[in-house]
């Protein structure tokens, strides 16, 4: 059996590392030299996919997606969003407005997520190591009507990727039960 | 204290429940200071310090073992309040977290599977009162169990009581406790519905669907991921 799970965020919100730290085998469809004005924030980012593989047991495997969020990627998003076990957005604490980011990727995956019982996680990268507080992204998300985990996150350490598919799995588990 | 908690209704045979008092441990001293919204820092005797500002809800931790830090007997603990120069030198001290995360991390530590006879942000502990989560807790960052998010999912989704949580998800009554005095005292819990015992539905045991995976490779995606 084949599953997807969909992480998307930002340029350099952590997409490519996140996957690599938890994948059995990775493939990155693109890496080339960041376009426009986002080559400030990042000098070169993965202008494609990321994929990664977790081999599960048997013939069963979780494909692992890394979508870009800009909106030239609107037609990827929406063709791979479609049956996805659930969706990692990822937020990069560095970038001007990461709420509104959140807002952003929310509303572009809207019917995907609600189609999967609403199983997305939020995790936050590159916090302030002095004032982070991740109460802003959960007043957000509560005037959005979503009760759904935000999680610190350093993508290059696997045991929070893996902390945040597990949450994931509990989700998704949940809302397949209707509970 | 010990209270035997005979309850037909729910399950049998009975769930034996193990209160512990915070006013005993770390979590009382906190909930002291938080209440009167001093400034104070709290030492253990090699173990080191926390450093709290309840006026800001932030905290210092300069503690080398935090479980055995929030362990101990509170007459273990001394104490001193902070005044505006005390609270100025911090600065540069290293990074301060928010409050809910100490609050999280005491209970937890505190609870070794009892459950809290009261939290400040919750009241008295009631098993059959219907309670909703009102956001997750930060789990990178925290210690948690193995079924932690599935009773944060859980509790998110639809709000339940601790003991049908128990029951729904085939939890350890004793792993439920802890989430519970750890979410409670961070007041991370918001109460929807008291009931009592009576006021329970009769649920015989074979009533009560119980949340099982749904599918074979959820379970093995959880067994693989929880062995990386």
């Amino acid at each position: 059996m084949d599953k997807k799970i969909i992480f998307s965020g930002s340029y350099g919100c952590g997409r490519s590392c996140s996957i690599r730290s938890i994948s059995d085998r990775m493939i990155v469809i693109a890496d080339d030299c960041t376009i426009d004005h986002h080559a400030l924030i990042k000098p070169t980012s993965a202008i494609g996919m990321d994929y990664g593989i977790l081999n599960i047991s048997g013939n069963d495997r979780i494909h692992l997606y890394g979508i870009p969020g800009g909106i030239e990627f609107r037609q990827i998003l929406d063709t791979m969003c479609e049956d996805a076990l659930g969706f990692v957005i990822l937020l990069d604490c560095k970038h001007p407005d990461p709420v509104a980011d959140l807002e952003l990727y929310l509303n572009a995956m809207k019917k995907y997520i609600a189609a999967s019982g609403n199983t997305v996680v939020i995790g936050v990268t590159q916090t302030d190591p002095n004032t982070t507080d991740l109460d802003i992204f959960r007043i957000k998300l509560a005037s959005m009507g979503l009760s759904i985990p935000v999680l610190e996150l350093d993508c290059q350490y696997s045991d929070d990727i893996k902390q945040t598919l597990l949450s994931l799995i509990a989700m998704r588990e949940l809302a397949l039960m209707q509970v | 204290m010990t209270n035997a908690v005979k309850n037909a209704e729910i399950s049998a045979p009975a769930t034996e429940i193990t209160y512990f008092s915070p006013g005993n441990y770390f979590i009382g001293i906190v909930d002291q200071i938080m209440s009167g919204n001093k400034n104070a820092r709290i030492d253990l005797a090699n173990n080191g310090a926390v450093i709290l500002l309840a006026s800001q809800n932030i905290f210092y931790s300069q503690v080398r073992d935090m479980e055995q830090f929030c362990r101990a007997p509170a007459s273990q603990f001394t104490i001193r309040f902070l005044n505006q120069a005390d609270i100025t030198s911090l600065h540069g001290h290293g990074k301060p977290k928010n409050i809910k995360d100490l609050l999280w991390q005491a209970a937890f530590y505190a609870s070794e599977g009892r459950l809290i006879e009261s939290c400040t942000n919750g009241g008295a502990t009631q098993i059959y009162d219907v309670i909703k989560l009102h956001h997750w807790p930060n789990l990178t960052r925290l210690p948690i169990t193995a079924n932690t998010m599935r009773i944060c999912a859980l509790l998110s989704r639809s709000p339940s009581s601790i003991m049908l949580i128990h029951r729904k998800l085939g939890i350890e009554a004793e792993e439920v406790f802890q989430i519970y005095s750890a979410a409670c005292s961070a007041g991370l819990v918001r109460i929807m519905h008291n009931n009592t015992a009576d006021e329970t539905p009769h649920i015989e045991n074979g009533n009560i669907k119980k949340v099982t995976v749904s599918s074979s490779i959820f379970r093995s995606l959880f067994n693989k991921l929880s062995g990386l």
